[in-house]
């Protein structure tokens, strides 16, 4: 799944469906570089392509949090399965 | 793990064209999938309980020792060769690309992957942290409080370099720690006890790493520490307990022995091989070769074996630990302590296990020798300068000893020092070496990477004791 409206409609959809009272949905995406050069030389090159997604669920105002950066549908439906276990036992 | 990272070798080897494309003498890729959670159980209610996944692709492209470095979260085909082109211009000379036949690395068998913690249900393990609680809050009533958590990863990669290397690994790892206070009158102190390793959840039904054994030590400390007595302050014999004071030779003595400090000129420990450097007592090895310890790796992170490098033997420095690149510049044997993070870091010489090997005193015979002296069984935080080896590391688990016997708990206790002397004063080396099994986390250059440590009872003639007794 690639676009964040589409995956994060699918999270609330089936979070929603497994009896959550709540829930948000927050995808990061961006692209940084870093670097640094000294006396001529190349001292340090990095770049960074962080991509990340947390879902929050409430429910009998107990809490869940989890996030991954595998947005792959097989991965998402686990994780969302996981989440609605978790918030039934936090306090 | 093609399937789970979704390319294919050859899709691989065309990134590695790219990375190495502006002229870098060498090229990898590493691709990291890990699993992990955290449960925490605090006044009898589960507090807190996270998962998630994270995974990704670390591009390296290295000229000489300069490194280039890109990563991606995002394992799109063109994401990839983006990082790949960025890690690229490490170099500036693009010229023909020779990359060498996939070549499979081979590797040690050093983890079971049986019932790991990552694929238990989540009542499993929320009962395991019970036991411990419910242990904890059992052995005295001065307990007032305790907290205990288990937090477990699995960490699958896969690695492919420009000289062919190729290799798949899946490391797991767990660790139950319990913290309690013990109160009596308006007397406070803390407990800790904690015990994992690269083990699934099978290694807490053993004897000693029972959730029960966990909450009982941490307990029992903080009990004991109420009945502690000021340290007497100033220089004093000091013997090292087995196990958990190892961290002082990690911390004080193995940093310098980490190649890029050395190569750099960084370590008080550089250009001294063959030299003396500790007593003759002193045996240190950092190994990542033993069967389920925290820091052992079926291979390095850059597809280098691990190995047992002998760094003192008989107080002579012997070696050096090393990646691939301080091997190179240094003309050394890759070592297998390559290590990294993450696949947002390059490797770097990192410890893996370090311990000091037995020696041929009996551990009650050590402090038999002693007429009045600190025993120091459990240390906590610490602040070290690598480069000289001065440390000072507060001991939240100590007694005196007074004419060859251990007698009155010691609170606020805190060594002073620094590592190399230290280890010129060992006297005496007890025939109990032992691991921690505690959850060791190093830190450096802001990479955090999970080891152990280890050490038998050790009698140093003189530590300064930073204590309160006037």
């Amino acid at each position: 799944m690639n676009d964040s409206k589409v995956i994060s409609e699918y999270i609330i959809k089936e979070t929603l469906k497994n009896g959550v009272d709540q829930v948000d949905v927050l995808i990061v995406n961006n692209t940084n570089t870093k670097i640094s050069v000294r006396l001529g030389q190349i001292e340090e090159l990095k770049q960074a392509n962080p991509k990340s997604l947390g879902i929050r669920v409430f429910k009998n105002k107990r809490k869940a949090l989890t996030y991954t950066s595998d947005f792959r549908k097989e991965s998402l439906q686990k994780l969302v399965k996981r989440t609605v276990e978790i918030v039934k036992v936090t306090t | 793990m093609e399937a789970l990272f979704g390319v294919t070798k050859e899709k691989m080897r065309e990134l590695m064209s790219v990375a190495i494309s502006n002229g870098a003498d060498h090229a990898d890729l590493y691709f990291e999938y890990k699993i992990s959670s955290y449960l925490k159980l605090e006044d009898d209610i589960i507090k807190d309980v996270s998962h998630g996944i994270v995974m990704g692709l670390g591009v390296r492209a290295v000229k000489g020792d300069q490194v280039g470095y890109a990563h991606t979260d995002d394992l799109n085909f063109d994401k990839m060769k983006d990082a790949a082109k960025a890690a690229s211009f490490i170099a500036n000379n693009p010229g023909k690309v020779n990359i060498a036949a996939i070549n499979a690395c081979k590797k040690l068998d050093l983890y079971s992957l049986d019932k790991l913690s990552v694929d238990c249900k989540l009542d499993q393990k929320i009962q395991l942290i019970n036991q411990a609680n419910d242990a904890a809050k059992k052995y005295n009533s001065k307990i007032t409080k305790a907290t205990v958590t288990i937090s477990d990863e699995m960490k699958q990669i896969m690695y492919m370099d420009s000289e062919g290397k190729y290799f798949t690994d899946v490391q797991p790892m767990v660790m139950m720690r319990a913290r309690t206070i013990a109160e009596d009158g308006d007397k406070r102190q803390g407990g800790y006890s904690a015990r994992g390793g690269r083990v699934g959840l099978n290694f807490y039904r053993e004897p000693d790493n029972r959730p029960e054994d966990i909450g009982i030590e941490a307990a029992q400390i903080a009990v004991t520490n109420l009945d502690a007595v000021p340290a007497p302050a100033g220089p004093q014999v000091v013997v090292l307990g087995p196990s958990e004071s190892g961290v002082l030779l990690h911390e004080a003595v193995g940093h310098g022995f980490e190649a890029d400090f050395n190569r750099k000129g960084l370590s008080n420990y550089a250009n001294k091989v063959g030299e003396k450097v500790a007593s003759e007592h002193c045996t240190i090895i950092d190994s990542g070769t033993i069967p389920n310890l925290r820091g052992s790796i079926n291979i390095d992170d850059e597809g280098n074996l691990p190995t047992e490098s002998v760094l003192i033997e008989n107080g002579i420095l012997r070696g050096y630990m090393h990646d691939s690149i301080s091997a190179k510049v240094m003309k050394a044997k890759p070592t297998g302590n390559g290590r990294r993070q993450s696949y947002n870091f390059p490797p770097i010489p990192r410890m893996t296990n370090t311990y000091m090997r037995g020696g041929n005193n009996d551990p009650e015979e050590i402090i038999k020798s002693i007429k009045y002296g600190v025993y120091a069984k459990r240390f906590g935080g610490g602040q070290v300068d690598i480069t000289k080896g001065d440390f000072t590391f507060g001991v939240y688990e100590a007694y005196l000893i007074e004419d060859g016997k251990l007698t009155a708990p010691l609170k606020d206790v805190a060594l002073i020092g620094n590592g190399p002397e230290v280890m010129r004063n060992v006297t005496m080396v007890g025939n109990d070496p032992t691991f921690s099994k505690g959850g060791w986390l190093c830190g450096k250059n802001g990479q955090r990477v999970q080891v152990t440590l280890g050490i038998p009872t050790v009698k140093v003639s003189e530590i300064t004791v930073g204590g309160t007794k006037a």
